[in-house]
This record gives structure tokens, C-alpha cells and sequence, in this order.
């Protein structure tokens, strides 16, 4: 069946998958195979926003489609009234730190929180207000005092880890709505962004002792979840890509500790402590399986994630925490090939730019010319078909049969699978790095 | 001229020429001639003047030549005005820049295809690039010719090789996809030299990157977040960042503007970093950018609804605190001056409300609205003073009558009120409340509690400004306590004890019972319901130390007796001198005093004017939406477009936020038909006219 398909996302799609990047609307046009996968994820939504929680490893290999698979859960997640984000972890941006890169990974991840009407990120001012109109329509209903309205909601965020001063900030948010005071509400959205770096500054802009900083990571996402299902949405939904990164970090201690944060969200995950939030890590097989630098070399998360034993020889259990991600396979690839050709003509047969003999004809082109590499990471195979329909779309003369020959397409290199810089060479003279990180430096 | 053709076609500067019998060129730097090529040798030349086409009459200079141009292919009148143009100096502003560029296309040939670079002065290469500069002046007004005559400009300094060549000044903005190269070389000249990077350097850097795009506030107020940014960068670095070089060399490349050239393109290769594709410097300098942008939003959200209030008081209480600090507006150094004059010498000042009133015309006389008294409080903060009562500290609005007192600000005093500061300040309120509820405190013994109580609150230095301020004005003001009575009534058997044992603690703190203080005590143990009696042996009790803070380990069983070695007895240390105040000890207590604080919050609330119910109650909900949100909807019939501010306003009219309205309108245009209802920048909102009706209409 083939749907509807509006011109802003045809736009949306050529365009991002031209230049080599994962769209970020219309992914159910596009999307081929992986139907088990989906599911399961359906799955998870379904629990998070029934107040549950939910824990996923997605692994695939590199250029295998993880990314294009989280936006497409995350797409999901916000049809059903969840609130998603994502953030890639890089060297800055990881789950544990003492210099300031767990904060930023949270603030990264605050900046691009959406709501379904607003998918492309910033949507924390909607929440926000979402939450206080509620507030403020109840205590209109009831002729009460809004602040106190406030208060007795966010009750039963004041007992957990940081909820105080959250329901101190919300409630500045709403006085400085209430009485014009523009500073107060922007720097109200700034602490829950866990934009201010000092507890001095947000002292004095807002009161409050505390900051989100390092330390409290984790604490926030889970106080986030509560919040937004008070705000009227479902729960909260998080994409953590590129995990790869915390296998790429060189210092053990700062690895482990990374790992033991994973090990927390995970305990808390499978045992549905974490109530309406769901947490999705992607990363490659190594950044899992690497028994010296990946999750399992932390004994803990391997008994944890460790696949069932009688899920074997083809047959598949997706009820576990990780997810294997299968490539495409060639067939896959022919459908995703039509699928782009219907997208590109906005879903008229009548405007098709080649007839089906030519997706046949270029497939066997890329064979060619790289091999089978081009249906497992279709990165680039996918930009040059739509280059290839592009051309022939603005040169009516042109046949596609004067055009697949000439297509050139890169092979892909995975950069995760160059070899990890020496320790020493490590960020030499960058002196404001991490101190848990200055352990490698050799003099 | 003679007219053979074949001749020398350029004519250098300060040589003459005469185009026909009119149009005598004073200074050259012009070709002219018959038959010469273009440099692709595809057409003729587009800058050459051939003296044998026919002219006509100089028509009026803005009509536009169109793209491209070439002398002999415009119309004849266009060929007089150029001539004209050219006969008068090459100066006049109001001329189309299609004419600029016709003379630009002969430079550009001449410098990239004839002269080799030179750094004489006195050289034509350097006498065509002073030309070239000068017209960049005096044609500031189109970005293409800024762009490519920068462009020019850089290219050909670069060839000059000159390591210390530094452009004549930071481009304004950015034309095309690519940092200019003037910023380019200029970042490698300061790299290459070790010498910091200048912040208009910087700024351009920002303001110029290919991956920026400024926000409203950074266009809308664009001389502001100039000068916040040079501040704030001079701030954090001096004279400038540092800039270390890096391997790859930079290369500056030019695409003529002349179709002469086929749109080839030439490079210089130069020597220095190209410190443009390093992340970290750039990231530095984005992120101070930025928050300069965020801390301009709401000024710049201001100045979008009222574009004619710059240099307003409003507006300067909204401009970031450098900005309003050094803001040298006439009505910002009135109201400065007044203040000086008003506080003197003295901490603080006490006045009639009213007087506050004329800088910031409220919409009545007689009272400010909160929102008023917000703008009141925070345009005092930018100028260095506080304001009580501050709504932003939970006291009331200002009416005409009332007390009010100024003070100056601490530098580093907060903007919104901590758990401790509201503690001591409800406290000060109930003490001053329950002296003055009966008036039959003597004057003298009023004063001694005021000041007594400026003593005891102990509050860090930026707060205790404020807390002072606070207590001056209670002084003056005497807030009547109406419900007072009817409130201490209300209080449950343990929080009246609670109570009273806090205030035996605030009392004795500093090891002196003042006798007004013990005669507030036995007032509010009457109104509480307690003996007044027992006021004395609490205080009794609490100075001999029997009720230890709680800081103190906690009994949990009592001992028992044994019998064993003899304790000498505790040496009597009654006879003392009293010893330091234990600061920690009272910060502590006041920390506690969260829940009597909330406690008391109650009585000192100012009756709040119950927010008016919405009109919409009565309007029946569409797609799942409330009664509140159909009726903004159905408001938005009116428009296709709107501003924010508007926006903001109808959505506070039907008692709705304006993001989460958006937000509950599009999710439920979604759930319909897949499309959105209101499609947001950062400025304004456009409605989706079907998808509005399409709303209205469903169920």
C-alpha cells in the first residue's frame, strides 16, 4: 500500500538523503523491511506512555540504518503523543563526567526535546506552558491561587532527586508570565535546559540551590518524564546515538564509569522503576560485544544484555533489551529503490522518472562498482539514484540508460573502525579536558 | 581619440580621453577602442568603450541596466549615462550599481590579466586598488557589489604577498556560502604574527559564518549585540583571543564578476593557517555570541512592539546590564541623576510611591499593575538600585500613598528571592505587623525593634541590602495586617508551637532580649492562644541552652546512673562575655524556617485580584480541545498572519500561554488532517486558513 505523500515531506526526504542524512519527517515512506523490529519498539512506546518504562539497545553495523531507525521510532513516539528527544554522544557529550560533559549531553538533549506539534526541537517553552495552563485553567475552575495549583501538582516531584528546586522553577516560570517579568521566565527555561553553569547564577537569577550539572544527569531525565506526563503528553522518549563514543573513550575509569550510569538507567529500565520514560541507546556490535572496551566488558551489563541462548540459527527474540539490527538485503533494496522513485513523483505512477527495469539495472551498476557493499550500507548508493532522478527529472532528452553508467558512487568507510589514537596522543595540550581524563596524558 | 582601430585599448589613470565630442574622461582607467575581445576570447569585451557606437541622451540614473552588462550591448541613452557618470568622478551614489560594475568589469581585467601585484604606492596596482577601495565606500548599499569587489580586493592584497596586509575593516555580513576571505586572512595574519584577534575580528568571524544565522534580536537590534558582544569579548579576553596556527595554508580564490572571463576562477596560495576550520576558537566565540542574542530577546521582543521606543526607560530596563549601565540615553541620565540626588550619601531612601510613578507612565495614576511594577523594580536593578516592596520578592504592587524605599544594589544581588531572604523577611513582617497592630509600642521602642531586627536577620551581604530596605520600608509603611487574628486562630496546636519556638530562637539569637521584643512575644502568644506567662520561661529556656538546636546529637534513651569514676562539675561559664555571633548557626536557622515561612505566607499575600475567568467558558470544545483553546482558535479567523506580541495577547485574553496554546492547537490540527494550524517563526505566526475551517468544522 502506498500512501499519501505530501509535497513538504518529498521535499524533506530528497533533500536530506541527497545530502547524506537521516530526514527527519517521512520516514513511513520510506522505511523497507524490519517490520519485527518496529513492532517491538511500537511496543515500548505503547509501555512508556502507559506509564512504564522501557530500555533498548538498537546495534547495527555501521551505515546498516541505526540512525534512520531511531528517527523513525522517535517519529513514532511523538504520533502517540510522547515527548522525544535525541542527542549523539561525542567526546563532549557523554553520560557521566566531573568536567561538565554529562550536563552538556543533558542540555543537548533538552534543546532538541519535541512535541509532536513542534518535531524539529526548542518545544521545551510548549511543555512548559502546557503544564501552567493546566495549572492555571484548574485554578480558575476552582478559584484558587495559581502558584499553589503549581505546588500541589508537582508534589510528587519534591521527593525525588532534584524535584524541589524543579517545582521552584516552574512556579518561577509561571510568576514571571504573570507579571511580565520576561528575565525570570528565559532564565526559568535555562535551568531546565541545564544552561547555567554555576549554582551562583542560578542562585541569584532564580533562587533555587541546585543546578542540573554532572551528577544529576540521569535524576533529571526521570524528573522530565514525570513533568511531561503532568504536562498532558504520554512520556518521555530518549534516542542516545553514537554510544560508540564512550567505547572510544580511552581511560578506563572514565569508561567504567560511564558504563556503571548505563548500568543504572538499564536496572531502573528493566525493572520499570523509571516511570514514563523510555531510553533508546544505538551504537555499532563492538561498543556492545567488545569484551575489552565495550558494554561487556563490564561484567554487570553483560549478564544484563546478554542475548538468549536459544535465539539461534534465524530465530530472533525481540522481548530482550538489545536489538539487532539485520542489513538490508538485496530485495530489501529494490523495494526501498521503488519507494524512492514513488516519493520522488509525490506518489504518482503517472510521473515515474524510470520504469522498473532501470532499479534492476542500476542495482546490478552498483554490484559493479562496489560490490555488495551497496545494499548494506546504502548511504551513498541511495544519494546517487536520487542524483541519477534529479538529472533526469531537469533533462527531459536524457534516458536513465545514458546516465547508469556513468554514476559514480563512493565506497564507505567506517570511521569507528580506525584504529584508536595511541594514549598519549590523546588531545594533547588541551588543558580544559576532563581531569578523569588528564590520567592518560604521559609526560 | 583618433579612432584607428587596433590601437592600445587601456587607458591608465590620470591619462584622458575624449569618448564623441561630449564626454571628456579626466582620469582614464578605462578601455577604449574598437575590437577588443573578451579575455575568453567568446565575445567582445564587455568593458571596452567603442567610440563609434552611437549615443544617446543621458536618461535618469537609477534605470537599471540589468545584469551583466556590457558597454556594447546596452541601449545608447544607457551608454551617455555612463559616460556621464564617469566624466562627473564615479561618485554618484544614486546611480544604478549595473554602471558600477560596467567600470569594475575594466578594473578587474586590468589587475588579473595585464598589472603584475605590486607594493609600490605609487604603482597602478596599488592606484587601481585605492580606486577599488573607494568605491567599495561609496556603494555600501548593494551586497553584490560588496561581495565581489571584496572579494577583488582581497585576492589581489593576497597576491601582494604582504604577510602583514590586514583588510581595511571587518565585512558587515556575509554574501554567498562562504566565509569571506578577508576574515579568512586576516584570522591567519593575527594567528601567523601571535597577536590576539581584535573583537570586531571576532564578531565578523560570527556574524559572517556560513553555519550562522542570526536571530531576530541580533538583526532587530543590531548596534546592541555589537557592542554587548565587543564588551563581553573584551571582557573574557583582553585584547583578543590568542590564536594558535594550524597546518592547512590558506588560499584566497576570486570568480571575476566580468562575463569577460567565462566565470574562471583564480587562486592565491598564501603562507598562512587557515585558521577558519578550526572548531574550537570559532565555538568559543559562538556561544558568547549567542547568549548575547538570548539576553537581547526580550528587549529586542519589545522593541518589535514598539519600534519607535529605543532609549525608553522600558526598553533600557530590559537591555542586558552592560548595555543599560552604559547607557547614555537623555531620559536614562535623568532618571539617574535623580537617583543620585535622591539616596545621596545615605544606604537608602524612603518616598511616596507616586514618585516613582513618572518614569515609567503606568496606565492609571493612581497604582501600578504588577507587570508595571516588574519594569519599575528591574529598570532600578540596571541603574544599580532596589526597589521595596518588589513584586519579584512576593511584596505588593505600588499604589500612589504608599511608602516605598530605594536603596543601592549590591553587584552581585539576586533577581529572584532565596527560601532564606523570604524566611527573614515574613519574619520581619510578622514583627513589625504584631508591634504596630494596637499602636501601643511606644516610638522609641519601635525603633529599637526595627533596628533590632536589622541586627538579628543576619543575611548575606547580597541579600541583606535588600532585607534592610525591606525593613525600612515596613518602618514607614506599617502594612495593616487585617487577618491577623483570624489567621493565628486558624493554626494548628503543633505549627503554634513551632512557631513560637522559632521565634523564641529568632529572639535570642544574639544572646540580647530587647524589651519590645519580649512585648511582640507576649502579643503573639495571646493571639496564638498561649499563656503570655510562659514568653518568660521560654526565653528562660532557650538562653540557659535547654532547648539545643538541632544540630546537636539527639537523646535517645536516657542513661542511667552508674557508678563509677567522679565527673568534676562543669565549670559555671554563664559569667562569660557573649560570644560571637555563630553565623553558620544562623544561616542554618533561617534555612530552616522554610515551612514557618510558608506557614505565614498566608496571612501577607496580597489579596490576589482573582485572575479574571475567561470569556470562552461558555464556548463548546472542537476536536478535543477546551473551551479556552476553541475560542483563541476561533479568534484566528481573523487572521492570516500575526505578530507574537499579538499572539501573546489574545492567548492571555482567553488565559492561555501563548507556546502551549500553539502547541495544543497544532497536535490537534494533526490528529484532523495531518497538516498544521499555525505555522511559528521567531517573530510571527501565520494561520492556516483550511486547516482552520476544516477545525471549526469537525466535531
Amino acid at each position: 500500500m502506498m500512501l499519501d505523500i505530501k509535497p513538504r515531506d518529498r521535499d524533506a526526504i530528497v533533500q536530506s538523503l541527497r545530502a547524506g542524512v537521516v530526514p527527519r519527517t517521512g520516514h513511513q515512506h520510506i522505511q523497507v523491511g524490519r517490520n519485527n523490529e518496529v513492532k517491538a519498539l511500537v511496543s515500548d512506546i505503547d509501555r512508556v506512555a502507559d506509564g512504564g518504562a522501557a530500555i533498548r539497545f538498537v546495534i547495527g553495523e555501521y551505515g546498516s540504518g541505526k540512525t534512520f531507525f531511531l528517527f523513525l521510532v522517535r517519529a513514532i513516539a511523538l504520533h502517540k503523543k510522547l515527548v522525544a528527544t535525541h542527542a549523539d554522544l561525542t567526546p563532549e557529550r557523554r553520560l557521566h563526567s566531573t568536567g561538565g560533559h554529562a550536563r552538556s549531553l543533558y542540555a543537548e538533549l533538552m534543546r532538541n526535546i519535541s512535541t509532536r506539534a513542534n518535531p524539529d526541537g526548542g518545544a521545551m517553552p510548549n511543555i512548559v506552558d502546557r503544564f501552567v495552563t493546566s495549572a492555571l485553567t484548574e485554578a480558575q475552575a476552582g478559584g484558587m491561587n495559581v502558584s499553589g495549583v503549581i505546588q500541589k501538582r508537582l508534589e510528587e516531584l519534591s521527593e525525588m532527586v532534584g524535584g524541589y528546586d524543579f517545582a521552584h522553577v516552574i512556579n518561577a516560570y509561571w510568576q514571571g508570565h504573570d507579571t511580565g517579568n520576561e528575565a525570570l521566565k528565559s532564565d526559568a527555561v535555562r535551568w531546565l535546559r541545564a544552561e547555567f553553569a554555576t549554582r551562583t547564577d542560578a542562585r541569584n537569577a532564580l533562587g533555587v540551590r541546585t543546578i542540573i550539572d554532572d551528577a544529576n544527569f540521569y535524576d533529571h531525565l526521570k524528573l522530565m518524564s514525570r513533568f511531561v506526563r503532568l504536562a498532558g503528553f504520554g512520556g518521555l522518549l530518549v534516542c542516545l546515538d553514537e554510544m560508540v563514543n564512550l567505547y572510544k573513550l580511552t581511560n578506563t575509569v572514565a569508561r567504567n564509569a560511564n558504563y556503571e550510569q548505563v548500568l543504572r538507567i538499564v536496572n531502573d529500565g528493566l525493572q520499570g522503576i523509571s516511570c514514563g520514560l523510555g531510553i533508546i541507546f544505538g551504537g555499532t556490535p563492538e561498543f556492545l560485544t567488545d569484551t575489552r572496551r565495550g558494554l561487556y566488558s563490564y561484567a554487570a551489563l553483560q549478564s544484563r544484555l546478554a542475548e538468549n541462548t536459544f535465539a539461534t540459527d534465524g530465530l530472533v527474540d525481540y522481548s530482550g533489551p538489545v536489538i539487532r539490527l539485520p542489513n538490508l538485503t538485496p530485495e530489501d533494496f529494490l523495494v526501498l529503490l521503488a519507494r524512492l522513485r514513488h516519493v520522488f513523483a509525490v506518489g504518482d505512477p503517472a510521473r515515474y522518472l524510470v520504469p522498473d527495469e532501470a532499479l534492476q539495472a542500476f542495482m546490478n551498476h552498483c554490484a559493479k562498482r562496489i560490490g555488495e557493499a551497496y545494499f548494506r550500507t546504502p548511504r551513498n548508493t541511495i544519494k546517487a539514484f536520487l542524483d541519477m532522478l534529479a538529472v533526469l527529472e531537469q533533462n527531459s532528452e536524457v534516458e536513465y540508460t545514458d546516465l547508469i553508467e556513468a554514476v559514480a558512487i563512493a565506497q564507505e568507510s567506517n570511521p569507528d573502525l580506525e584504529p584508536l589514537p595511541d594514549e598519549a596522543e590523546v588531545e594533547t595540550g588541551a588543558p580544559e579536558q576532563d581531569d578523569d581524563e588528564l590520567v592518560s596524558f604521559k609526560l | 581619440m583618433s579612432g584607428q582601430p587596433g590601437n592600445l585599448y587601456w587607458f591608465p589613470p590620470g591619462k584622458p580621453v575624449y569618448v564623441g565630442p561630449h564626454h571628456y574622461l579626466p582620469d582614464g582607467m578605462v578601455y577604449v577602442g574598437t575590437g577588443l575581445r573578451a579575455v575568453s576570447g567568446r565575445m567582445a569585451e564587455p568593458a571596452l568603450i567603442d567610440p563609434y557606437l552611437p549615443l544617446g541622451r543621458p536618461v535618469s540614473r537609477a534605470v537599471q541596466i540589468g545584469y551583466w552588462p556590457s558597454y556594447c550591448g546596452v541601449d545608447p541613452n544607457c551608454r551617455a549615462t555612463y559616460l556621464n557618470w564617469l566624466a562627473t568622478g564615479r561618485c554618484d551614489r544614486d546611480v544604478d550599481i549595473g554602471y558600477v560594475f560596467l567600470f569594475f568589469y575594466g578594473l578587474e581585467r586590468r589587475l588579473l590579466t595585464e598589472l603584475a601585484p605590486s607594493n609600490d604606492p605609487r604603482s597602478e596596482w596599488q592606484y587601481l586598488l585605492a580606486e577599488l577601495t573607494r568605491l567599495l565606500h561609496i556603494y555600501t548599499g548593494s551586497g553584490s557589489f560588496q561581495s565581489y569587489g571584496r572579494s577583488l580586493l582581497d585576492y589581489a592584497q593576497t597576491l601582494n604577498a604582504s604577510a602583514n596586509y590586514v583588510p581595511p575593516g571587518p565585512p558587515r555580513e556575509r554574501q554567498g556560502y562562504e566565509l569571506p576571505s578577508s576574515v579568512r586572512l586576516t584570522l591567519g595574519t593575527f594567528a601567523a604574527q601571535g597577536k590576539p584577534l581584535p573583537w570586531e575580528w571576532a564578531f565578523a568571524w560570527y556574524t559572517c559564518h556560513p553555519e550562522v544565522s542570526l536571530r531576530t534580536p541580533a538583526k532587530r537590534c543590531d548596534k546592541e549585540f555589537r557592542t554587548l558582544f565587543g564588551w563581553r569579548y573584551v571582557g573574557q579576553y583582553g585584547h583578543g583571543m590568542l590564536l594558535k596556527p594550524n597546518k592547512t595554508m590558506l588560499s584566497v580564490s576570486h570568480r571575476p564578476a566580468s562575463a569577460s572571463f567565462m566565470s574562471r576562477e583564480f587562486v592565491a596560495k598564501t603562507t598562512l593557517p587557515d585558521v577558519s576550520v578550526q572548531r574550537k576558537p570559532f565555538a568559543a566565540i559562538a556561544e558568547l555570541a549567542r547568549k548575547a542574542e538570548t539576553d537581547l530577546e526580550p528587549y529586542s521582543r519589545w522593541l518589535g512592539k514598539n519600534p519607535e521606543g529605543r532609549g525608553r526607560l522600558e526598553a533600557v530596563a530590559l537591555l542586558p546590564d552592560e548595555l543599560a549601565q552604559q547607557h547614555r540615553g537623555a531620559a536614562t541620565k535623568e532618571i539617574r541623576e535623580w537617583l543620585e540626588r535622591l539616596v545621596q550619601d545615605k544606604p537608602m531612601a524612603a518616598l511616596k510611591a507616586e514618585e516613582l510613578f513618572q518614569w515609567i507612565a503606568p496606565a492609571r495614576a493612581d497604582k501600578l499593575t504588577k507587570k508595571e511594577t516588574v519594569v519599575l523594580a528591574q529598570l532600578l536593578a540596571k541603574l544599580g538600585y532596589g526597589l521595596e516592596p518588589d513584586v519579584r520578592f512576593g511584596g505588593p504592587s505600588l499604589r500612589a500613598g504608599d511608602w516605598a524605599t530605594v536603596f543601592r544594589l549590591a553587584a552581585d544581588a539576586p533577581m529572584a528571592a532565596s527560601e532564606g531572604y523570604l524566611a527573614a523577611a515574613l519574619l520581619a513582617d510578622l514583627f513589625v505587623a504584631v508591634a504596630a497592630a494596637d499602636g501601643s509600642l511606644g516610638r522609641e521602642e519601635y525603633d529599637l525593634l526595627v533596628r533590632h531586627l536589622r541586627e538579628q536577620l543576619v543575611l548575606p551581604a547580597r541579600e541583606a541590602n535588600r532585607l534592610n530596605g525591606h525593613i525600612w520600608w515596613l518602618y514607614h509603611a506599617k502594612p495593616s495586617v487585617k487577618g491577623l487574628q483570624k489567621f493565628f486562630a486558624a493554626v494548628s496546636e503543633d505549627q503554634k508551637r513551632a512557631l513560637s519556638a522559632f521565634l523564641i530562637q529568632v529572639v535570642c539569637v544574639d544572646g540580647v532580649v530587647a524589651p519590645a521584643e519580649v512585648a511582640v512575644l507576649e502579643r503573639v502568644y495571646g493571639m496564638l492562644g498561649l499563656d503570655q506567662t510562659q514568653v518568660h520561661a521560654d526565653i528562660h529556656q532557650h538562653m540557659s541552652g535547654a532547648t539545643a538546636p538541632p544540630t546537636e546529637p539527639v537523646i535517645v534513651r536516657e542513661g542511667q546512673p552508674e557508678i563509677g569514676v567522679r565527673i568534676p562539675a562543669k565549670a559555671a561559664d554563664s559569667s562569660e562575655p557573649a560570644a560571637p555571633l555563630d553565623m553558620a548557626l544562623i544561616q542554618r536557622k533561617i534555612a530552616q524556617t522554610a515551612d514557618i515561612a510558608k506557614l505565614l505566607a498566608g496571612v501577607f499575600e496580597e489579596e490576589e485580584e482573582g485572575v479574571p475567568a475567561a470569556a470562552s467558558d461558555a464556548v463548546a470544545g472542537v476536536c478535543g480541545l477546551d473551551g479556552a483553546h476553541t475560542a483563541l482558535l476561533q479568534r484566528l479567523q481573523e487572521h492570516h498572519e500575526l505578530g507574537r506580541a499579538e499572539f501573546q495577547e489574545l492567548a492571555a485574553a482567553h488565559s492561555l500561554l501563548p507556546d502551549g496554546a500553539i502547541d495544543a492547537l497544532n497536535e490537534a490540527a494533526l490528529d484532523l488532517c495531518d497538516e498544521l494550524v499555525c505555522e511559528t517563526s521567531e517573530d510571527d505566526i501565520q494561520v492556516n486558513p483550511d486547516v482552520l475551517k476544516e477545525m471549526l468544522a469537525a466535531p
